[in-house]
């Protein structure tokens, strides 16, 4: 059975018909091309697959197509605007917080969603909001400074606005 | 123990005196990895990110019984449903013996795997493959294909396979290696008898990205292309010329950016099989493995013991070791026997003792296949050494630094096990400095005190070394093409395999620096058999010493072929030119300078030639670098959970190349060797021999909100014969982890648990003891 599904998508339209149990990082990965979502483990322990739902960090491998039908979708693909990056990928890369990167993309969306709801965190409530994606290449040190600069960042240019 | 303060000062003076005589532009400077822009955009192309046109997708069949041979196979049920391209088995397949541990072809192996089998040693052995047009359908596939078993006699543990000897294998189902035994004279010695037993659980090393492979098989050339996250492009190709039979020169295999290894990625595991499907459809396939087959059917950390038994005086000096260490291979003996003959050698890195016998037996068993783990040995060696210390300091009443430093090599000494040099080894530095910077006296005593009540906190050390190079094991041998461009920018052609640790950038900057130009007009490109100059792979932490020094001494190389283009150009001799920030200038007059590119385009224009050098350069030393990790835990007793409060780890380094990916290196080494202290524990049924740990939701490991801060320490004392002193890290950084918690816990529970990991249920069991 097939649905028709519409959704945002990186602040584009989509429209597609699919199964509606489709995983929503298969619909993500091998129907939009947009490979930047990654699996790592296939039932939501690792992260990796993490995108933004409504603002919401949810793991595109629990999700299914239907699902998406009405919202609005952010990938990292989605993160850059004009050619220029978001404080949270400047960040990673001055905070040297990038090793293997393939947990990158879900961290910094997973971070994203953090900051989107709560502009001044704590580094217990950074470490909290990042407790459900691994990097196993660091001890998060970094990640956790790059998180709290970016938070830094943003509330500095919410004032400029 | 007193670290005396005159000791600490000098150390300090020197570091301030070698900062101020040797200030460098490259190294020494944080800086991201290579492609940490591509990797926070999402655009950096993993394996399964590389899809194409007409790309075909391959998914396993995989045996439901732990050990049979296969009556019957019937694929025609999945032939015939829409989308399959092919169905593979042993059948349609070559049935050549390779060893996914081989990189060099001449190299002896157990060789006991073909891509398929009809003798199923294992639940999740690989009978076969199906080819489709999308991961879906072959799926479905795999699910039609009927196969019927005729079981044998299975054993899924070692006692088993070495009381019942099931038919595993005809030969090496178990590998006994040569005892390594070193006497420095006939006395027998007497003294107080220490003995231990070090258990090792299964791992697995959780490396974020799973295994795939994508191979392209071009009818039309005969080429065979495989595109995969490796650590040796010509170790790969060695084992697909065996099994194809096709040339090498028709064979190129590509590394891929690599999610993690941590050893996982380290051995021939999905090559053969992407391959053998690629060359039945003719086209491009992708294998990719999901999180299950990842734990079930590629690598995972060894189980085993290691016993050891010693003889110390009573002052605290060991007067003799033995060390006995068996590990269950798994159902392919694959790299285990190096494995095993690996830890008894490196178990006489660390002390010097005058008398050693070492012995180790690798075990095959109906179960997943074990093999590769960061450090290779160094780290269970430590496990089991360091847990067997503080044994001895507990019963001999003494401090376990103490202990240490009565016992621990010396620069320049031999590991006498071996006979080789352990090279320029600071074990007093990492010891009394860490020991110094941990408060570890204040530490111990405030631990003892706290023995009642719920929470108990304990405090523990432990120390390691680790390699900086295969030498002289083997060849250890690293070539480099650099080719300078005529606008003065530089292409590098050099064999390394990032695993996401940043030596492109370490490269990069040991290049910049010798050249004394822009990291950023400086490119290199990992493996590829087409490209590369053979290089046996990136082990033993060997890309900076080795690799790295081989980057440097070309690029002096290609400084004298610059200066002497612009000793042309600038009508002077070369011993009357600098160079500096991509010019070479006549020292006495700087306003005369010509760029690297006006030498470049000289070069090509006038002297019919290119700028371009190639060197060979093996190593001939392999230093240790010693590694001091300081632990405080505590302990809830009525849960069994345990924190790691304050952690410091102190290594000598050599030179930290890049330090913040040094730190980071060192940081998820913590984490992953508090996971085995811990939590981690892949199980499989001793009864059944299935696969209980069959994804990440029946996994333990330490996350971001357990995870304490790490205090890192670098002691750079300049090794020679190292690019700008630099030896190794990234497995060094694992070893001393799991003894330094397990003796912490030990400490504040007054037990001495060693059996892995030490998770609430061992912890409650051994409180409930008391």
């Amino acid at each position: 059975m097939m649905k028709d599904i519409r959704f945002i998508l990186n602040r584009t339209s989509v429209r597609l018909t699919c199964p509606p149990e489709r995983r929503m990082l298969d619909l993500l990965r091998n129907d939009l091309h947009l490979t930047g979502t990654k699996e790592g483990c296939g039932e939501g322990e690792c992260g990796a697959c993490t995108i933004l739902v409504n603002g919401e960090a949810v793991h595109a491998c629990l999700m299914m197509a239907g699902q998406a039908d009405g919202t609005e979708i952010t990938t990292i693909e989605g993160l850059m605007k004009d050619s220029e990056l978001h404080p949270l990928q400047q960040a990673f890369i001055d905070h040297i917080a990038v090793s293997c990167g393939f947990c990158t993309p879900g961290m910094i969306l997973a971070s994203k969603a953090l900051l989107d709801h709560l502009p001044n965190p704590t580094e217990q409530q950074v470490r909290e909001a990042l407790a459900g994606n691994i990097c196993r290449c660091s001890n998060y040190e970094e990640i956790i400074a790059a998180v709290l600069d970016a938070a830094r960042q943003l509330r500095k240019e919410s004032k400029c606005r | 123990m007193n670290v005396p303060v005159k000791k600490v000062k000098q150390y300090v003076g020197t570091i301030l005196f070698r900062l101020v005589s040797t200030i460098y532009e490259h190294i020494g400077k944080d800086a991201p990895v290579q492609n940490a822009k591509s990797k926070v955009l999402g655009q950096t192309q993993y394996c399964a990110d590389m899809q194409s046109y007409r790309m075909l997708y391959a998914k396993l069949i995989r045996s439901t019984v732990a050990h049979a041979c296969i009556t019957r196979i019937d694929t025609s049920a999945a032939e015939a449903m829409p989308g399959i391209v092919a169905v593979l088995t042993s059948r349609n397949t070559p049935a050549i013996h390779y060893d996914r541990g081989r990189c060099m072809s001449d190299t002896w192996a157990c060789d006991q795997e073909t891509i398929f089998t009809d003798h199923v040693r294992y639940i999740g052995d690989r009978i076969g493959a199906v080819v489709a047009d999308t991961p879906e359908a072959a799926l479905a596939a795999c699910a039609a294909v009927e196969v019927e078993y005729a079981p044998f006699p299975a054993a899924f543990t070692v006692e088993q396979t070495l009381q019942e000897h099931p038919p595993i294998h005809d030969t090496h189902t178990v590998y006994t290696c040569h005892p390594l035994i070193y006497h420095e004279n006939d006395n027998k010695p007497e003294g107080i008898h220490i003995s231990t037993i070090a258990e090792l659980q299964r791992t697995t090393h959780l490396a974020m990205e799973p295994h795939a492979a994508k191979a392209i098989y071009d009818a039309g050339s005969g080429c065979l292309t495989v595109h995969t996250p490796c650590q040796s492009v010509f170790g790969i190709r060695s084992t697909l010329n065996q099994v194809f039979g096709l040339p090498m020169n028709l064979i190129r295999v590509v590394k891929t950016p690599m999610g993690g290894s941590f050893g996982c990625k380290q051995e021939t595991i999905l090559e053969p099989i992407a391959a053998a499907c690629a060359i039945a459809v003719k086209g491009a396939v992708l294998l990719e493995l999901t999180r299950e087959e990842v734990i079930s059917n590629t690598i995972l950390r060894h189980n085993g013991t290691i016993a050891v038994n010693s003889i110390f005086s009573p002052s605290g000096k060991c007067l003799s070791m033995n060390l006995d260490c068996t590990l269950d291979a798994g159902a392919y003996q694959t790299v285990s026997p190096f494995y095993s003959e690996t830890i008894c050698q490196k178990s006489g890195k660390v002390y010097a003792i005058p008398n050693m016998e070492c012995k180790a037996k690798s075990v095959c068993t109906n179960t997943s296949v074990n093999g590769s783990y960061r450090s290779w040995g160094s780290a269970e060696s430590a496990t089991a050494l360091e847990f067997h210390m503080d044994s001895a300091a507990r019963r001999l009443g003494m401090d376990p630094i103490t202990l240490r430093l009565m016992n621990i090599h010396n620069a320049g000494d031999l590991n006498y096990l071996t006979g080789m040099p352990l090279g320029n080894i600071h074990f007093h530095a990492c010891l009394e400095q860490g020991a110094a910077a941990f408060n570890w006296p204040e530490r111990r005593k405030q631990a003892e005190l706290g023995k009642t009540g719920r929470y108990r906190l304990g405090v523990g050390m432990a120390l390691g070394s680790h390699t900086s190079g295969a030498y002289p094991g083997r060849s250890d041998l690293a070539s480099v093409v650099l080719k300078m461009q005529e606008d003065g920018s530089l292409i590098a052609t050099v064999c390394y395999h990032d695993h996401g640790c940043g030596t492109g950038t370490a490269l990069k900057k040991i290049a910049a620096e010798t050249l004394r130009m822009e990291e950023e007009r400086i490119s290199f490109e990992e493996g590829d058999t087409n490209v590369s100059l053979h290089d046996y792979g990136c082990y033993a932490s060997r890309t900076i010493y080795v690799t790295g020094r081989a980057v440097q001494l070309a690029a002096l190389r290609m400084m004298d072929k610059v200066k002497s283009m612009a000793a042309l150009l600038l009508e002077v001799d070369s011993n009357e030119l600098e160079y500096k920030d991509g010019k070479v200038f006549v020292t006495a007059a700087p306003e005369r300078f010509v760029t690297y590119g006006q030498a470049s385009m000289y070069a090509l224009r006038h002297m019919e030639q290119s700028l371009t050098v190639v060197v060979d350069y093996a190593a001939h030393a392999n230093p240790g670098v010693p590694a001091a990790h300081f632990a405080q835990v505590l302990v809830d007793t009525y849960t069994g959970l345990v924190k790691v409060e304050k952690y410091l780890a102190i290594h000598d380094i050599g030179k930290a190349i890049n330090p913040a990916m040094c730190r980071a290196q060192i940081g998820g080494a913590v984490q992953n060797g508090i996971g085995i202290a811990l939590y981690e524990e892949v199980r499989i049924h001793p009864k059944t021999g299935r696969l209980l740990t069959t994804g990440l939701s029946r996994y333990n490991w330490i996350n971001a909100m357990d995870m304490p801060k790490i205090e890192v320490m670098l002691i750079e004392e300049n090794e020679p014969g190292g690019p700008f002193g630099a030896k190794s890290i990234g497995e060094a950084a694992l070893v001393p982890v799991v003894p330094a918690i397990v003796n912490a816990v030990n400490h504040a529970l007054h037990t001495s648990l060693c059996r892995l990991p030490l998770n609430p249920m061992r912890i409650l069991s051994a409180l409930s003891e008391d």
